[in-house]
């Protein structure tokens, strides 16, 4: 049990961080075409070993602590975010047998942890003694903190349905019924859609990326970093998107669960869709004005979220959902 | 209980991973031949930066997180409620409206006051 | 509402784009077609009895805006007509900071500078766009020169030739070596 339980963390964390690493190549790559360029060419077959390319210069690069910096924390914020962004993948399962923990209050940990990544970011914002960094890390943690109640009210349209917060068994209802974005399609493409802005909005991405508006706050939270730790933060960031995309898939996309093939194919496939999809409402939208932001958090999916949770309760009532 | 065991198994993997790559940056990074105290400015675009960067901050932040914490607890309650739902039937139902309904008065009564604008 | 419709739209835009061929062409792998009259970089010519033309007289350094060339004047013999004449002992001209406005070539009174037709490709060191004078010979035998020299040129601004001749790069074109059409 011990080793298997080491085997699938190396795995998990190996395929997370493989998916990350080639993910970012990939976005680079579609972002290209997207504006009819090329993307990363000269690295590799079409580029394809850019990721290893950068992480060899951002390794390299020499270590800048700003002078009035809280050291410390500066130092220890960028390695966290990443830390807790990877600690989800460990609760998503990536197949039946093939989730590290498998624990049964999976959906609110796994919100938890998104949550806690937040508190990293603010450390970095802080330490970094940066106005931009300060103004982004104070509007990262306002934003991903409204978005937050959004996220937890939509990831209780599958618990409810499902009966039980443990992934696995969400995913193996949906094996027995239906995927849930397929039926009951009038609770399970809403909520997916919410539960999507709620979750690009918690990692902070565009078109919800006002904490790093590079046109407003030059990087924002990592304005100050250099070398890997500015890394790490980008890292967090597609680790984040990669692991909420994964998420997604599980919770309505039906995450392990295809009709032939080796269930792992699937999950990964459907994170892999997600997260394409992800980048493409990256590149095609403008980014919102932070009052837009909570606006649309406070006065339209916090109330759609609970209706969505009503409606979902109503619905297991009758004699179709039962 | 091995669901937990899973946990920090992957927890002490990450650990090591992330602590590998920061051992790499520490190992290969450049050293600056010429150390500059310009370098260590924080940055606000070429200017000096001016007055200390630990400010305060407008109080429509704390109004954010006021909402955060009253919308999260009472999600959590419902987290409970949720895995019982069919179980608790039509009666479990109507409290979690009467619950709910509560919490709508009162967030249209902070829409009505204008909380939940970012002004 | 307005944002989502416009979303809708720029999506669809980029999605279009997606599956369309890239503009982007690869520089250095794929040479855009120029016209006739592109010119860029440089070369050195020898002149019709084999020697070097350049007789250093400095011109060419004189006149450059950007002061990107240096040229050493040396004195010496020349091996082929056994004549004491001018040669440039050193001659570098540096492209990070050259304009290619093409006016050394304009004075070179013995027509020895030419530019090239073809681009030098971008280096990754500041030496490697440093045209030293072996290069710059180099560059006469490997690439293909531009159209001008400094006869030439200066012919288009003679006042009476050049209202006669309105479209010089007719007849000059399809000679890029640019030694006999001097008349």
């Amino acid at each position: 049990m011990t080793l298997f339980a080491w085997l699938s963390s190396i795995l998990v964390a190996v395929i997370v961080l493989t998916v990350t690493a080639f993910g970012l190549w990939w976005e680079r790559k579609l972002a290209g075409r997207m504006q009819s360029r090329l993307g990363p060419t000269i690295v590799g077959p079409i580029g394809l070993f850019q990721p290893i390319a950068d992480l060899l210069k951002l390794v390299q690069k020499e270590p800048i602590i700003p002078q009035r910096a809280d050291r410390a924390l500066f130092w220890l914020a960028p390695p966290l975010t990443t830390l807790f962004a990877l600690l989800v993948a460990a609760l998503v399962p990536f197949g039946p047998k093939l989730a590290p923990a498998n624990i049964d209050v999976g959906v609110p940990l796994i919100i938890a942890l998104g949550g806690l990544a937040l508190i990293p970011v603010w450390m970095a914002g802080w330490a970094s003694h940066n106005k931009y960094a300060l103004l982004g890390a104070m509007r990262a943690v306002a934003q991903s903190v409204s978005y937050g109640v959004p996220l937890v009210l939509t990831a209780l349209v599958p618990v409810i349905l499902a009966g039980s917060m443990n992934l696995n068994s969400i995913v193996a209802w949906q094996h027995r019924h239906h995927w849930l974005v397929v039926w009951p399609v009038f609770l399970g493409l809403p909520a997916f859609i919410l539960f999507i802005l709620a979750m690009l909005a918690e990692a902070n991405r565009i078109p919800f990326d006002i904490p790093e508006a590079e046109s407003e706050l030059v990087a924002g939270v990592s304005t100050e970093y250099t070398g890997m730790h500015f890394g790490f933060i980008y890292l967090a960031e597609y680790v984040h998107t990669l692991v909420g995309s994964a998420v997604a898939s599980t919770l309505f996309l039906g995450g392990w669960d295809g009709p032939f093939g080796p269930s792992v194919l699937w999950m990964v496939l459907k994170t892999c869709l997600l997260f394409s999809v992800l980048y493409w409402l990256r590149w095609s939208l403008v980014r919102l004005r932070a009052d837009q932001l909570m606006a649309l958090a406070w006065k339209w999916l916090v109330p759609a979220g609970l209706a969505l949770v009503l409606l979902a309760a109503v619905w297991t009532q009758t004699p179709w959902g039962r | 209980m091995s669901g937990w065991t899973g946990l920090f198994v992957f927890l002490v993997v990450s650990v090591v991973m992330i602590g590998g790559l920061l051992a790499a940056a520490w190992m290969l990074r450049v050293k600056a031949r010429r150390d500059s105290p310009l370098k260590r400015h924080a940055y606000e675009c070429g200017e000096e930066p001016d007055g200390p960067a630990w400010i305060r901050f407008h109080p429509r932040y704390y109004v954010v997180a006021l909402f955060f914490v009253l919308f999260d607890v009472e999600a959590a309650f419902f987290f409970p409620w949720a895995i019982r739902e069919r179980a608790l039937g039509w009666a479990g139902l109507g409290s979690i409206v009467v619950f709910t309904g509560v919490l709508l008065v009162g967030w249209a009564y902070a829409l009505r006051k204008g909380a939940l604008k970012w002004q | 509402m307005g944002y989502l419709l416009d979303g809708l739209k720029s999506m669809w835009t980029t999605a279009l784009n997606a599956i369309r061929p890239p503009f982007t062409q690869e520089f250095p792998k794929v040479l855009r077609p120029h016209p006739e009259r592109y010119h860029t970089s440089f070369a050195l010519l020898h002149d019709e009895t084999g020697d070097e033309a350049c007789t250093g007289c400095g011109a060419c350094a004189r006149i450059c805006p950007s002061q990107v060339i240096t040229v050493k004047l040396g004195k010496r013999e020349s091996a082929i007509t056994q004549k004491k004449r001018g040669y440039a002992d050193d001659f570098t001209l540096d492209l990070t900071a050259c304009l290619v406005c093409e006016l050394c070539v304009q004075v070179c009174p013995t027509d020895a500078i030419v530019m090239l037709k073809v681009p030098e490709l971008p280096g990754f060191r500041r030496e490697d766009l440093v045209l030293s004078m072996p290069r710059l010979y180099e560059n006469e035998k490997s690439k293909p020169l531009g159209w001008s020299n400094a006869t030439k040129l200066m012919a288009m601004q003679d006042p009476k030739a050049g209202a006669a001749k309105p479209e010089p790069s007719k007849e000059t074109a399809p000679a890029p070596a640019a030694a006999g059409a001097a008349s």
